[in-house]
């Protein structure tokens, strides 16, 4: 008797590395290379304050900053895991499109989740702590927002004929 | 592995004498003792929940792609269903 096909185990894997994979390009790019959106950088400010505090802020934020990036380390290594899980599954279809869409969406998790949470909720850190927070980070949750409706409408779309069967 | 060894001790000096980098959080120095104080405080486990927070509701939300009912049969209930239609059709004939 054949398993019934599922697409499941490869959107969940997908996700899972989206979300480990886009906290990656948030820890890389807004905190580490521009600088900005640091783990607790609303509370020790890392802007307009004197050298030697800065010194002292911007070092406690890069250990939180660290903290957050074992936590997305962990997420791409389940995410790894899950995708091992799914193509040793033979009712499981390696479709490319439903895997990067579910990256996509995944990314586009982390962003509306951590947004929401972060920077609306426990307003430990926005995107950048200046005056005019708000614009960045209603913009981050947009981003969040266009990437989970696009990958989910190319998940959705996905007519690929990648038949499970067919694997070696 | 004497270079080895060699290699080992001069970078053992130069990290030694590094005095400017002794600002970590587990460095000996003012500013160190003022970054330990940051982190190791009495928020600390709130910091550490806050960092965590959005975690277990990404895995929540990963759980329910997982297990949530999908709402159209399954692929091979389909071909099965148009096999079994496509037999009955023959069989009329």
């Amino acid at each position: 008797m054949n398993a019934e096909v599922t697409r499941r185990p490869l959107i969940t894997a997908g996700t899972a590395l989206g979300i480990g994979m886009g906290g990656f390009v948030d820890g890389i790019v807004l905190h580490q290379l521009l600088q900005v959106h640091n783990m607790l950088s609303a509370k020790y400010p890392t802007r307009g304050i004197p050298p030697e505090q800065l010194v002292v802020n911007l070092e406690i934020n890069m250990f939180w900053d660290g903290l957050f990036h074992v936590f997305t380390w962990v997420m791409t290594a389940v995410g790894l895991a899950l995708l091992w899980h799914a193509v040793r599954q033979r009712n499981v279809p390696l479709s490319t499109q439903t895997f990067v869409a579910s990256m996509f969406l995944g990314w586009g998790l982390f962003n509306l989740v951590e947004g929401i949470i972060d920077h609306h909720v426990l307003h430990i850190h926005h995107v950048t702590d200046t005056d005019n927070h708000l614009l960045w980070d209603l913009a981050f949750l947009a981003s969040g927002v266009v990437m989970i409706v696009g990958g989910w409408v190319a998940i959705a779309g996905d007519r690929s004929d990648a038949s499970p069967m067919e694997r070696h | 592995m004497a270079r080895f060894i060699n290699a080992i001790v001069l970078l053992a000096i130069f990290v030694g004498q590094a005095s400017q980098a002794r600002a970590c959080p587990f460095c000996e120095s003012t500013t160190a003792d003022q970054v330990r104080a940051g982190i190791f405080n009495s928020d600390f486990v709130y910091h550490l929940g806050a960092s965590f927070a959005p975690f277990p509701i990404l895995i929540a939300i990963l759980i329910l792609i997982y297990y949530w009912p999908s709402r159209r049969p399954p692929d091979l209930e389909i071909d099965q269903l148009r096999r079994d239609a496509h037999i009955s059709e023959s069989e009329h004939a």
